[in-house]
């Protein structure tokens, strides 16, 4: 398209949009992704059409009226923020397919979603729904979902694991640093009686070859259950960056057991964070 | 929403702009979530419904062994319809099922009769489905079928009007659980069968008796051509929706041969009556698990067949009402559940009532019958569509062997009714014959439908006919001529580009001309041709060479060179000798030339009689994005016809876009962008906008950065100048980023 020509080689940053209400912290967080790495942003609202009509008969619809309208508010919102958005009302079947479509046609190089901490029906909390996990299996995009708690004052903290989803984490972590100047810690939770020390020398070689800030501020900490351990530092922090299981076994859920219960405990803004494929 | 304002359905992606730069546009774009697997699967799901389970037992009995010949012949008929349907889907411009191709060959007649069969059709299909569920559930509940069968159709009407989001999720674990049970019934089945029952007597009421019974059971092969109308959320529909459509008659057409070849050889025919006769069987061989096997994969398929007919018959229902074929309010969305819920309900209610007629081979076959009518139909279709030679229809996938292939499978189609029963002959003439009635009471006074019946006949008929009358040489045809004056043939090939392009479908003639200048007081006397004799034909080479593009395209390409004092009586005369109906002119160039090339321009503007474009070519060309910026006049109606050939021969990307003013409201935008959806008709798949600017200049500078082809046709930027061309020139003269083509059309000179 003749468009891209015009800004470039830019990548294009896909936002999802439900309702304006909690797009503000998903635009601030794209504002900051667009600016660290010149990407362009799209903002998309997903318009879902029962199977007994043809998607193309919801134009004119109210649905997409009011798509519309949010992401006109979302535009706005960017404006001030400094950031050009460009607005995408996808119609699809269900929301997923829509964001996994809406992804494919923009062809984004990453997909930024948020994930309500309560369930906007029946005001409980929820776990990562089908929504995510079908978005997470099928996109090709890398992928952040958002779950937000509170703004970053001053601290960020990173749970690695294995370097799968290192390329994408350090592009965020690098981001969020240049922009709130917040200090950056490493997690690393192990079971009682691990090889602290070297697993240590492993994950600092491992963290220096993707370019991350404050590298020596990493701890292996060992504890009777490191996951509970991993959140209740997390709730030390304002941001917790938590990549998706690469290999989730059938019985976990597709970004992994961790991601998800951080994602659900944790009292701190929570993003998973998978890589492209 | 109301039947008019689904007519916005027009493009794949419509967008606005309200405050005119790229950063405040809101796009509307269709998500395409089915791959080649879901797309298949919602074809076998389709077919796969009541009549395996049901109809083994009739058609048995009434052909013997033979029966799999005749469930064979069914898979032969869809798949020859199949063929077609796979063209005409991926060569149309917007997605649609049967009506929609059926209507826009043959006209809004036909498709009334068309639209009207096909909801008749899914109608009595579902009444079958649901007495097949009903006498299945019957046999160990005790309840009359018709009273299980009224109380499924009431359940599932609910269900679709409160919007079952869910109930198209179901349908490939249902297609899969069907597949194991029918592969497991027959795996168990093989070590009882014995061959010699079925070649022993493999025919024995007649040949004519088989082709009865593909009669009655070609509703077990009905609902492939859905595929198409879901044409717009399949990933790669060029590729997967021929894969989708031809694999799943094939696969269904091997379970259907397999399991009928197994059935028949189990017990001898004359013991293979009734409509639970696959349950029995299973029962007697596997034990009473087996019954309830069969039973459930039955209930399982009755259920989810009927509620894909009712979703179904609710899309057809509205794609009438687009064409306004039909009472606006059937189609009023409920504005909770957003679906149609009237025309649900009349579905639903049609169905219950059905039911009641109790006759399940009955329903079978009209059911048969009304979806035969329509795939002939779709045969036919596809060989109009395709001969009519449409700038708009591009398929993807083209049906060998044409235009055999399809006319065969119009009348083996065909052929199959002539084998109904009379009763089933009188209910669905009756309601053909209601169809017409009810477009000629209402329909035709409403519609603005057009079918492409009229270009078939031009390109498809007359103009083959005339051009081997031509070759006779009894007539001289005269193809549309399109004139492209060439001052330097190796420099200007983007032009004659621009006119293979916009020649379009019509196959015409380019004339590429050279206006060799003399001197005034030249003797223009015979022998001036023996004078210039090595220039002119060396211009004339060069021409010829350049013309190549042309003839690329399939057009005629002829060259002249004029000898001339003046180039603008030489290109005057040229184009009135010549017929021209449209001049293509280059851009004048910046220095000492331009002023005297503006007077030319002008004097042209002024006095020539054929429509004018002037290009101002810039790389690359084909354009890939093309923008057309036009207004209500004929000159935007030049440009948009333009635009639309170009970007159908150039496979590219077309935005077609108006300018409105700061203060105009989403309710004028709305409407301003119906409008154009309305003059793009079906011709192409085109991004629609409201550019909100102050001016056309102001619109034409902001938008020009993002194509890659800027195609303008207006009523004029400046008021006071007689002409359109040199003012527009003017204007837009410093845009050089991207290709520029200014439309202007004579009056009085139709669009061809």
């Amino acid at each position: 398209m003749a468009n891209q020509d015009n800004n470039g080689d830019r990548k294009t940053l896909l936002v999802g949009i439900s309702n304006p209400d909690t797009a503000a912290h998903l635009i601030h967080l794209a504002n900051v992704l667009a600016e660290y790495a010149q990407y362009n942003v799209v903002a998309t609202h997903i318009v879902t059409a029962p199977p007994q009509v043809e998607l193309s008969s919801m134009r004119g619809s109210r649905e997409i009226s009011e798509g519309r309208d949010v992401l006109m508010q979302v535009i706005e919102a960017g404006e001030q923020m400094g950031v050009e958005v460009r607005g995408v009302v996808e119609v699809a079947r269900q929301v997923d397919e829509g964001l996994i479509s809406a992804a494919r046609n923009q062809d984004a190089e990453m997909l930024l979603v948020g994930f309500s901490e309560r369930d906007a029906e029946t005001g409980s909390e929820r776990s990562f729904d089908r929504i995510m996990h079908r978005v997470a299996r099928e996109t090709e995009s890398s992928l952040i979902i958002q779950k937000y708690r509170r703004e970053i004052e001053d601290s960020i903290l990173v749970t690695v694991a294995t370097d799968a989803n290192l390329e994408a984490v350090s592009l965020v972590v690098n981001a969020l640093h240049a922009a709130t100047g917040a200090s950056v810690s490493y997690l690393h939770g192990v079971p009682i009686g691990a090889d602290v020390d070297s697993l240590h020398r492993e994950l600092t070689d491992m963290l220096e070859q993707y370019d991350l800030p404050f590298v020596e501020k990493l701890t292996v900490m060992p504890a009777d259950s490191p996951i509970d351990a991993v959140i209740e530092e997390a709730n030390r922090h304002d941001f917790t960056i938590v990549g998706a299981e690469p290999r989730p076994s059938l019985k976990e859920s597709i970004l992994g057991s961790w991601a998800e219960r951080i994602g659900t405990q944790a009292e701190s803004t929570v993003l998973v964070i998978r890589a492209k494929r | 929403m109301s039947a008019d304002d689904t007519s916005l359905e027009a493009t794949s992606t419509d967008a606005t702009s309200k405050a005119g730069g790229s950063g405040r546009v809101v796009e509307v774009e269709l998500a395409q979530g089915l791959g080649l697997m879901e797309a298949l699967t919602i074809g076998v799901g389709t077919m796969i419904g009541a009549g395996i389970f049901v109809l083994p037992g009739f058609i048995l009995t009434e052909t013997g062994p033979a029966a799999s010949v005749a469930f064979l012949l069914g898979g032969i008929v869809a798949l020859l319809t199949a063929l077609s349907t796979a063209e005409i889907a991926t060569g149309m411009p917007k997605s649609g099922g049967g009506y929609y191709f059926v209507s826009r060959a043959f006209g809004p007649m036909w498709g009334a009769i068309i639209g009207w069969s096909t909801w008749f059709g899914l109608i009595f299909a579902s009444a079958f489905y649901m007495m097949g569920f009903g006498e299945y559930v019957a046999t160990f509940i005790g309840v009359s079928p018709s009273v299980l069968a009224l109380g499924m159709t009431v359940g599932l009407t609910v269900l679709n009007i409160t919007g079952s989001k869910g109930a198209g999720q179901a349908q490939n674990v249902i297609v899969g659980l069907l597949a194991v049970i029918l592969f497991l019934f027959m795996g168990w089945s093989i070590p009882s069968a014995d061959p010699t029952l079925v070649t022993r007597d493999f025919a024995p009421m007649g040949w004519g008796a088989v082709v009865g019974g593909t009669a009655t059971l070609f509703v077990t092969y009905c609902g492939f051509a859905g595929i198409a109308s879901m044409a717009e959320e399949i990933k790669e529909p060029a590729k997967n929706l021929p894969r989708a459509l031809l694999g799943s008659v094939i696969s269904v057409t091997i379970l259907y041969v397999l399991l009928m070849l197994i059935v028949a050889a189990l017990r001898p025919y004359s013991e293979l009556g009734g409509s639970t006769i696959v349950a029995d069987l299973a029962e007697e061989l596997m034990g009473g698990w087996g019954r309830w096997m069969i039973m459930v994969g039955a209930i399982m398929a009755t259920v989810s067949s009927a509620n894909a007919s009712i979703m179904a018959a609710s899309r057809i229902s509205f794609a009438m009402g687009r064409d306004r074929l039909i009472w606006g309010w059937i189609n009023e969305v409920h504005p909770k559940f957003r679906v149609p819920h009237r025309a649900i309900a009349v579905t639903g209610v049609l169905t219950a009532a059905i039911t009641f007629f109790g006759n399940i081979e009955l329903l079978a076959e009209v059911s048969g019958f009304l979806h035969l009518v329509l795939y002939g139909l779709i045969s036919i279709a596809c060989v109009i569509l395709r001969s009519a030679d449409l700038d708009s229809y591009k398929p993807a996938f083209r049906v060998p062997l044409f235009p055999w292939l399809p006319i065969v499978g119009a009348l083996v189609t065909f052929g199959v009714i002539f084998f109904m029963g009379p009763l089933t002959l009188i209910i669905g003439g009756g309601l053909v014959a209601f169809a017409l009635l009810h477009y000629f009471v209402m329909g035709r006074r409403r519609t603005n439908l057009e079918g492409a019946w009229p270009f078939f006949l031009r390109n498809g008929v007359l103009e083959p006919a005339l051009a081997q009358v031509e070759k006779w040489g009894a007539v001289e045809e005269e193809l549309p001529t399109t004139m492209v004056p060439v001052a330097n043939p190796e420099h200007e090939e983007a032009r004659l580009h621009v006119a293979a392009a916009v020649m379009g479908p019509s196959k015409g003639r380019v004339l590429a001309v050279n206006v060799f200048r003399v001197p005034p007081d030249e003797d223009m006397s015979e022998d001036v041709f023996e004078r210039y004799y090595q220039t002119i034909e060396q211009r004339n080479e060069r021409l010829q060479a350049a013309s190549k593009p042309v003839r690329d395209a399939g057009g005629e390409a002829t060259s002249h060179v004029i000898i001339s004092p003046s180039v603008f009586q030489a290109l005057l005369s040229a184009a009135e000798t010549s017929h021209s109906s449209l001049v293509i002119l280059g851009w004048p160039q910046p220095g000492e030339g331009r002023e005297k090339q503006m007077n030319l321009f002008d004097s042209l503007d002024g006095h020539l009689r054929s429509h004018l474009l002037v290009l101002r070519d810039h790389e690359p060309i084909p354009a890939p994005d093309i923008l057309t910026i036009i207004d209500n006049s004929r000159h935007g109606d030049l440009a948009l016809q333009a635009a639309t050939r170009m970007t159908n021969q150039w496979n590219a990307n077309l935005t077609v876009g108006t300018v409105l003013p700061e203060d105009a409201g989403q309710e004028h935008i709305d409407r301003v962008e119906e409008d154009l959806d309305r003059r793009i008709g079906d011709t192409v798949r085109a991004t629609i906008r409201a550019i909100i600017a102050p001016s056309l200049v102001d619109a034409a500078h902001a938008e020009a950065p993002h194509y890659d082809m800027l195609v303008v046709g207006h009523g004029g930027v400046n008021e006071a100048a007689d002409g359109i061309v040199v003012p527009l020139i003017d204007e837009l003269d410093d845009i050089t980023n991207c290709s520029m083509l200014i439309a202007r059309a004579h009056e009085g000179l139709e669009l061809q």
